[in-house]
């Protein structure tokens, strides 16, 4: 066993990002794919991991700060440090010595029911109450409402408009980004997503996305890769693009252009998928769901695969823009059915790929789908704490519109404005984060039942479908909530 | 005045392996970013 001793002379290096809240901090790393709400002398200690201090002084500054035996701290940050090490969130201790590295990866994954009991009675859900984050975790831009494709379900109601610049009359202009960046980074942002329309229809969105990076931020594009190619994705690499997320909702030219409303975006987003994956730029295909296509996922999964892509996730339609005109037309009403969809074509792609593709289908569990399985609930999985509110919109991240202005999400849009002030160009990121009195709502809206909760897809856990349904943001809680039925959206 | 101690500790709030062991990118909440409401995608 790892001793004190052992390891006094390492000098640990944190590998991810660290912010202060008022509970304690986040550490923040998508390197190991990892969020951590972490208490007050993790955070301090994290902060000494900078590569200048050995274990030793360590012990000895967190000795000057805290009301503790030299001793219970030593074994304290010795523990803490390895299992830190464990789970990469540091580098520079030496563990060869750890034999039990599975259970020590294990708890420090997935704490205790103790544990969370606990830290639930202190600050309850992150992001919201007592857990309030002082800034958005991250924050998505949709850089221009212009667009080169004519998707029948595009929420944005994107425009396809010839410009100078790419982006559309009124719309924030390269200089006017660079102020909005940078209140962002001020605010303590990790990562921002660059979105639109089609961000890289911007003649500027290059040098836009140098500014993020010069700011120390990732970011993840959302795109539909028809302008992607082997240059520019050198470009992406070089700026702090973490990874590209684009679609896949047909399986060939016919299905997928017809989605698309444009005639060869088929081919133009694969070619620029396959520049992704021989560039080894990480790229996953969203797959937006409606009657249309619900019936081709298998296809769509083999298509997928053929051109090289690991990792589809299916979304269902979301309100707004153009799918609003064309809602009874795409919105899958028989959700038995869709239930049946999802769970055939996960055990089509289970059977035939194994783990070499990744397809998310949008269901809170897929009890029942294997024989003799254990019934497999996401919420437990992608947030295995149970600590984050089911949507984060207004409680651990925001959108912003074309226009500088803070949206709750972009299908939220101009439909819930934040109130009283929403101008990041005459108000700062934290300004208006931390005052608005829809952003406030909206966090109140969650209640003790919430916390924790498997049900991912009730009605209460998305506020634009609360909003629409109610006209408000706290719906009256019934019985049937307290015993866990679903709310349906 | 020193602080009051409590030992160190991290919650994992977010990220994970797939069901097939592969690390998913973090990019994967953008989906999630974009108002469908699913943490899982995160």
């Amino acid at each position: 066993m790892i001793q004190y001793e052992d390891i006094k002379e390492n000098t640990p290096i944190i590998k991810g990002r660290i912010r202060r809240e008022s509970w304690g901090g986040l550490f923040w790393s998508h390197d190991i794919t990892r969020i951590d709400a972490i208490n007050d002398v993790a955070y301090e200690l994290y902060e000494l991991c900078d590569g200048t201090n050995t274990v030793a002084q360590i012990v000895d500054k967190l000795l000057e700060q805290y009301d503790i035996e030299e001793d219970i701290l030593k074994k304290d940050v010795t523990e803490y440090l390895i299992n830190s090490m464990v789970g990469q969130c540091v580098d520079g201790i030496d563990i060869s010595g750890v034999d039990n590295i599975k259970e020590r990866l294990e708890a420090f994954d997935k704490i205790g029911e103790g544990q969370r009991k606990s830290l639930a009675d202190q600050i309850g859900m992150i992001g919201v109450g007592k857990g309030s984050l002082k800034a958005p975790m991250k924050v998505l831009i949709e850089f221009t409402h212009n667009c080169n494709l004519r998707c029948v379900h595009c929420f944005a109601n994107a425009e396809c408009k010839v410009t100078d610049q790419g982006y559309l009359e009124g719309e924030l202009n390269k200089e006017q980004w660079f102020k909005v960046i940078d209140t962002i980074c001020d605010a303590g942002v990790f990562d921002v997503f660059v979105s639109g329309g089609e961000p890289l229809i911007r003649k500027d969105i290059f040098e836009i996305m140098e500014y993020i990076h010069s700011k120390g931020m990732g970011f993840c594009l959302l795109t539909n890769a028809t302008y992607i190619n082997d240059e520019n994705v050198e470009l992406l690499k070089k700026f702090g693009c973490f990874k590209v997320e684009a679609n896949l909702d047909g399986y060939n030219a016919e299905t997928y252009d017809l989605f698309r409303g444009v005639k060869g975006a088929f081919d133009a987003s694969v070619k620029g998928i396959k520049a992704c994956l021989e560039h080894n730029l990480p790229i996953r295909v969203n797959v937006t769901v409606t009657t249309i296509n619900i019936g081709w996922l298998k296809e769509i999964a083999d298509a997928a695969y053929e051109i090289g892509i690991r990792e589809v996730c299916c979304v269902p339609l979301e309100q707004g823009g153009r799918a609003d005109k064309n809602w009874e037309k795409l919105r899958i009403k028989d959700e038995k059915s869709a239930e049946k969809a999802y769970k055939e074509v996960y055990r089509y792609v289970r059977e035939k790929y194994g783990n070499k593709l990744m397809f998310i289908v949008p269901l809170e569990n897929l009890e029942g789908i294997n024989e003799g399985e254990e019934p497999y609930g996401f919420a437990e999985h992608w947030d295995c704490n149970g600590l984050m509110p089911p949507c984060g919109a207004g409680k651990y991240h925001c959108s912003i519109n074309p226009y500088g202005k803070m949206i709750l999400c972009p299908t939220a849009g101009s439909f819930i404005k934040i109130e009283p002030y929403d101008d990041l160009l005459t108000h700062s990121l934290s300004e208006i984060w931390n005052n608005s009195a829809t952003l406030i709502d909206i966090r109140n809206a969650m209640k003790p039942q919430c916390f924790g909760c498997k049900h991912i897809l009730c009605e209460v856990a998305c506020p634009v479908a609360t909003y629409r349904k109610y006209g408000k943001f706290i719906p009256e809680f019934g019985e049937d909530c307290e015993s866990g039925v679903i709310r349906k959206r | 005045m020193k602080k009051v101690y409590q030992p160190p500790m991290s919650i994992k709030v977010s990220g994970t392996d797939n069901e097939y062991g592969l690390a998913v990118g973090i990019g994967a909440g953008a989906v999630w970013a974009i108002g469908i409401g699913f943490v899982w995608v995160w």
